[in-house]
């Protein structure tokens, strides 16, 4: 993919190959308008667009011809080799006007395009096309979504740049500096576009005689750095208009380099001007600025630096100490600092002690120093203060490098050479694939990669390497994470790498580790999540044909039971009988919200099930779960009857209490289970549940059926709590 | 400056998107009439005023809503209010040529603009012969109490720079091992950029040769850790990178197979730049956001190129990947937070900018070794891990060997030996005045030193022996 920007007057060139061919090339184009307009009206994964991408698709690989289709974009005409192209009003309309209003100069159709690279151009033309939004740019968009194999061009947007009316000086300075560089032309040099040729346009007083204005002439006529460093990013084409008040930070290399290509004098001019425009930055910004561009220029002897230069004695001191916040960096690096910058004596003079001030004042506190290195540190202030005329430059910027290999020095290389030595190759291999694909943005590329990498998990599965297999398989879990909003299509990749290891071999494999302990529980945990639901079918499977490694699986479901409850609940009615049960353990445990679901799952003929729905509900322990298990209570007989009584008995008293009571009201059930519900009276009576007084008393009224003794005995239980 | 863009005057616009209004190149066209008949009319002909009326009407419809119309010529193009306009017509056409046979290709008209100020404008464009010099036009135009419409002239900005230029590679006498290494370096970077397979043979006899014989020779040493007086192209860089890389390997006592890994991730560490044109890569000044991303890709592309190689050590690819990224989470490419570059990276990012910073390019002399051991000392912690940066800097020492080095008594002298116990005092060896003979080996250290010390290091002196003869 190549984002250049094209010559706003394209090369004639002959009809490379396509001689006797081009009514395949024009049919390519109807198809490729067709396409878009598709794309335009429909979904991207409907049918229609499916079918009118892989018709142009077809076409490509079905013509014989060049390797490529290369078109460029005139007003009203698409052209191959300057041949015109698609002039009717459907082409024109669907593609030729949306190139061209995407700014689209020239684009380049590989015969080898996939059906996504065609779909994305498409897509991105569409985007660009109807976008206000200028810094849109399909070249760059291609370029995210990693298409190679269709090229686009875009036309550069001339930038007229007003300079402002000139005064007298900057004339006489622009003409000095001609004839200065007529003079003494700059020997052994190349000539480079500093800036996208073609592009800047610089509006004058018609008055003024130039041809052409040079960049260092362009310094010299806008007066403002700031302004300067705006025309810049104008000409570099990628100023976000929102910060564009950030221009000097970012253009501020460039603003350097133009002022330092001037003559001396003029060029330190031009500095001052600068250090002024860095110094009305806010403070946070100017910190920002010296220390991310400035100050690292010192040492390496770039222009940036030389701006330090122009800024007032105590600025550039505090400049200075800026130096020292760094790791390894010592006092003396202040010392070299002013070398490098080759302040004359009287200046170093009277930086220094302000220097000094500072770093008594406040770097050493901060640097955490002893008195012993504070001593040294004033001694060696008192040395860089003493100016000897005439005194070479000394390498006493080194000495204050603090060098020494001390313990912890000593403990992190140790941890270097052991995290090489450790390493183990396949794993880093499957890292290095996993961020491959993290930064991958097309599908087809990354796909090779997710493909290695699973063939390498898959290896330390069959190894039973599973600490490596959590790591690995958390990896692809987080690029999923990662991707799902920004490249859908890679995330779906990776989503279905990780599905391949969800069989029933698998999970027996985990389990079995598991059941190893020594920390395999944590290790399956880790796999469990990476993984996610879509792991539960092949568990499940696990628990019908093995029932040691099925009741490890089902205790990891149940302690990811918030994972895994959704699916489960939903796919409760296709399961197998026997898994059901399972299924209402892990429900149990995912706590409220699976009141129905369980509720619904209390069935006679399922004595297993319902015990552990019953369980599950009394561990939900909500006034939803116990008024389910209430209910279930009215047509209960037998066995069922006193699990629900036990389940009951299990809830808080203030959850179930109502139930109990709406149950108790139920007259049926307390004629049919005396005995049981003279167990839930005791329970009832110690919540504080409004409206219980009737419902004892037509319990008590139950007292004078003598032939049923139970039955008695409630009622008097009753009778005894309402005279209470 | 113009700062309103209207969208409707976009592009393409011409098709589906309503016409505007007005024709923005009306304002103009009305104003140029003006000029015409100001010149032919005497002052109070009914034509001028109607035509002043129709101007005026127009340049208040027009400026309704925006601050100012501009209209710009630029090589026959009409742009308004910055963005081209495009729809032709012979109208359009005869409006340019008027305009620029005036010299006079902008045209900009405020707010607040009156009709006697139109007028003003029309008269003196008028009397105006289009000739370059004299008083400006601006103030002439002031001086007639036009204070909001301004007349401009467009001339292209050029925006060529001469830069510095470097040889590409080393020149002089090398060491042979060395001179083979980058040979077989460039093959192989060569056969990549060509769309060709990397060889994994081939690098692992570069590697080979690196461990076994370049690095036991000091001065393909000298080659590696001096100053570099040229630009050095990436096949260059990378066996310079892996030598260094082998050197902190050493240093730290990393196991021998460890050691080969090492070399031949940090000889491939940027076999992505392969991917990358050329002029991208050696682009002196300012990148714009694609070029840039191009630039950092080179990572990405060396660790997918890696990668995707067979017979390859499995670190191999991690590292190219890795060698931008930071101690502190920054860098490139973006692995997501608190992804901590590969100790290997580690070792070989500090290699990478030492070995760049010794370097020149295009837009900087190269850095000293003294300054760049500096510069490393500053960004350690940060950008790179600050116990490897003192390791490699107690190796190499301020004035590695092969260094040329001015001392306080004005002396030249060559670097031959170096220790790690006092890194500013190594053994040197004195060069005589003319630069060409060695007179006498001085150990800076030694009882012989103690009266000169190393004030700087140098360009190597005109004439000097290459640093075989002197090694
Ligand atoms: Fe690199
Ligand atoms: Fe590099």
């Amino acid at each position: 993919m190549t984002v250049v920007a094209a010559n706003p007057e394209p090369e004639r060139e002959p009809l490379a190959g396509w001689t006797g061919r081009l009514e395949a090339a024009e049919a390519f184009v109807l198809l490729l308008a067709k396409a878009l307009r598709q794309v335009h009206a429909y979904p991207l994964r409907s049918q229609v667009v499916i079918d009118a991408v892989n018709a142009c698709v077809s076409h490509l690989v079905v013509t014989d011809g060049p390797d490529e289709i290369s078109l460029s974009v005139s007003p009203d005409t698409l052209l191959l080799h300057d041949h015109p192209l698609g002039e009717t009003p459907f082409v024109r309309h669907e593609l030729t006007r949306r190139f061209r209003r995407a700014r689209v100069a020239h684009v380049r159709i590989n015969r080898d395009a996939t059906a996504r690279d065609l779909t994305r151009l498409c897509v991105n033309l569409l985007r660009v096309s109807e976008s206000a939004d200028r810094s849109l740019s399909v070249a760059v968009l291609m370029a995210e979504d990693g298409v190679e194999a269709v090229g686009v061009e875009v036309t550069l947007r001339r930038e007229i740049l007003d300079v402002g009316a000139s005064g007298s000086s900057q004339r006489d300075l622009i003409a000095y500096e001609r004839r200065r560089r007529e003079e003494s032309p700059p020997a052994n040099t190349r000539t480079v576009h500093l800036f996208p040729p073609h592009r800047g346009w610089i509006r004058l007083d018609p008055a003024e005689s130039w041809e052409s204005i040079t960049l260092a002439e362009l310094a010299i006529l806008v007066e403002d750095p700031t302004a300067l460093a705006g025309i810049l990013e104008r000409l570099v084409g990628d100023s976000a208009p929102a910060d564009g008040d950030r221009s000097l930070e970012r253009r501020f290399s460039d603003v350097s380099t133009l002022f330092a290509g001037l003559e001396p004098r003029l060029s330190g001019m031009m500095f001052a001007k600068l250090a002024r425009a860095v110094l009305a930055l806010d403070p946070a910004r100017r910190q920002e600025l010296l220390k991310r561009t400035v100050l690292p220029a010192i040492f390496d002897g770039r222009s940036e630096a030389s701006v330090l230069r122009a800024f007032p004695d105590p600025e550039l001191a505090e400049a200075l100490c800026l130096l020292l916040k760094v790791e390894s960096a010592a006092p003396a690096l202040v010392a070299s600092a002013m070398d490098q910058l080759k302040l004359e004596p009287e200046r170093r003079a009277s930086v220094l002690p302000l220097v000094a001030e500072i770093i008594e004042a406040r770097v050493t506190p901060m640097l955490g120093l002893d008195r012993g290195t504070e001593l040294a540190l004033d001694q060696q202030a008192r040395r860089l203060t003493r100016i000897e005329p005439g005194e070479r430059r000394s390498f006493i910027e080194l000495a204050g490098c603090d060098l020494r290999l001390d313990d912890t020095a000593q403990e992190v290389i140790a941890s270097v050479c052991s995290g090489i030595r450790d390493t183990d190759g396949t794993m880093a291999e499957i890292v290095c694939m996993t961020n491959l694909v993290l930064l991958q943005p097309n599908p087809e590329v990354a796909e090779a990669f997710v493909t290695a990498a699973t063939r390498h998990a898959a290896a330390l599965v069959a190894a039973g390497r599973w600490t490596d297999v959590a790591t690995t398989l958390e990896g692809f879990a987080r690029v999923t994470g990662l991707l799902r909003e920004r490249r859908p299509e890679v995330a779906t990749l990776v989503e279905s790498a990780l599905l391949t290891f969800a069989t029933p071999d698998f999970v027996a494999g985990l389990m079995a580790q598991h059941r190893q302990g020594s920390g395999g529980e944590a290790v399956a945990l880790r796999v469990i999540d990476a993984m996610g639901p879509a792991v539960a079918p092949a568990l499940l499977e696990l628990v019908q044909s093995d029932a040691t490694a099925g009741s490890v699986a089902v205790g990891l479901m149940c302690e990811r039971a918030p994972l895994f409850a959704p699916a489960l609940a939903g796919s409760l009615a296709s399961l197998p009988r026997d898994l059901r049960h399972h299924v209402a353990r892990v429900l149990g445990h995912a706590g409220a919200g699976y009141e129905d679901c369980l509720g619904a799952m209390l069935d006679r003929t399922d004595e297993r099930t319902t015990r552990e729905a019953l369980r599950a509900l009394s561990r939900i322990a909500t006034g939803a779960a116990a008024v389910h298990v209430a209910d279930a209570a009215r047509h209960a007989r037998g066995w069922m009857t006193t699990a629900i009584i036990e389940a009951l008995l299990r809830f808080p008293v203030e959850a179930g209490a109502p139930a109990i009571r709406d149950l108790l009201a139920h007259r049926p059930f307390v004629l049919a289970n005396p005995e049981a519900a003279s167990r839930v009276i005791a329970r009832v009576a110690q919540g504080r549940v409004s409206n219980l007084e009737p419902v004892l008393r037509d319990v008590w009224a139950l007292r004078f059926r003598f032939w049923n003794r139970a039955l008695v005995r409630t009622a008097r239980n009753a009778g005894a709590l309402v005279s209470r | 400056m113009t700062a309103t863009r209207l969208p409707s005057n976009s592009p393409g616009s011409v098709a589906t998107v309503a016409e505007p209004a007005i024709d923005p190149l009306l304002v103009v066209r009305e104003l140029v009439s003006l000029r015409r008949l100001v010149g032919l009319y005497p002052a109070d002909h009914p034509l001028i005023g109607e035509k002043l009326r129709e101007l005026d009407a127009a340049v208040r419809r027009q400026l309704d809503e925006q601050p100012e119309l501009q209209v710009d010529i630029v090589r026959g193009d009409v742009h308004v209010d910055g963005e081209p306009f495009r729809q032709e017509s012979r109208a359009h056409a005869h409006l340019i040529a008027e305009l620029t046979e005036l010299g006079v290709q902008s045209v900009c008209i405020r707010h607040g603009v009156s009709a006697d100020e139109l007028r003003a404008t029309a008269e003196f464009l008028w009397r105006y012969d289009g000739k370059p010099g004299g008083e400006s036009v601006q103030e002439r135009l002031q001086r007639e109490g036009v204070r909001h419409v301004s007349l401009g002239r467009i001339v292209p900005l050029d925006t060529r720079w001469a830069s510095r230029k470097w040889p590409d590679a080393p020149d002089g006498a090398l060491d042979p091992a060395y001179e083979e290494a980058l040979g077989m370096a460039q093959e192989a970077f060569h056969r990549v950029s060509s769309g060709g397979d990397l060889d994994a043979g081939a690098v692992r006899d570069t590697v080979q040769l690196l461990i076994q014989r370049v690095a036991g020779s000091h001065v393909a040493l000298g080659h590696v850790l001096a100053v570099k007086h040229y630009e050095n192209l990436t096949w260059c860089h990378s066996v310079n990178v892996a030598m260094l890389s082998l050197l902190i390997g050493r240093q730290v006592r990393l196991d021998p197979e460890s050691i080969v890994s090492l070399v031949e991730a940090a000889l491939l560490h940027d076999i992505g730049k392969t991917r990358v044109p050329l002029e991208v890569v050696q682009k002196p000044g300012a990148l714009d956001r694609s070029e840039r991303k191009l630039i950092e890709a080179h990572a990405t592309y060396g660790g997918e190129i890696l990668a995707g190689t067979g017979g390859l050590r499995p670190l191999t690819a991690t590292v190219a990947l890795e060698h931008h990224r930071w101690m502190t989470g920054g860098g490139y490419p973006d692995l997501g937070a608190g992804v901590l570059p590969h100790p290997m990276s580690q070792i070989v990012s500090v290699a990478d900018v030492y070995e760049a910073l010794t370097g020149a390019r295009s837009y900087k002399p190269p850095t000293p070794p003294e300054r760049a051991c500096v510069i490393l000392a500053r960004i350690a912690g940060e950008q790179l891990n600050a116990a490897l940066v003192k390791a490699f800097i107690g190796t190499i020492t301020f004035f590695p060997i092969g260094s040329f080095v001015r001392t306080s008594r004005d002396e030249v002298g060559v670097v031959v030996r170096t220790s790690s116990e006092d890194p500013l005092r190594p053994v040197i060896m004195l060069l005589r005045d003319d630069g060409e003979a060695v007179m006498e080996e001085v150990d800076l250290a030694g009882p012989g030193g103690e009266h000169r010390h190393i004030v700087e290091s140098v360009p190597a002196p005109e004439g000097a022996p290459s640093l075989g003869d002197i090694l």
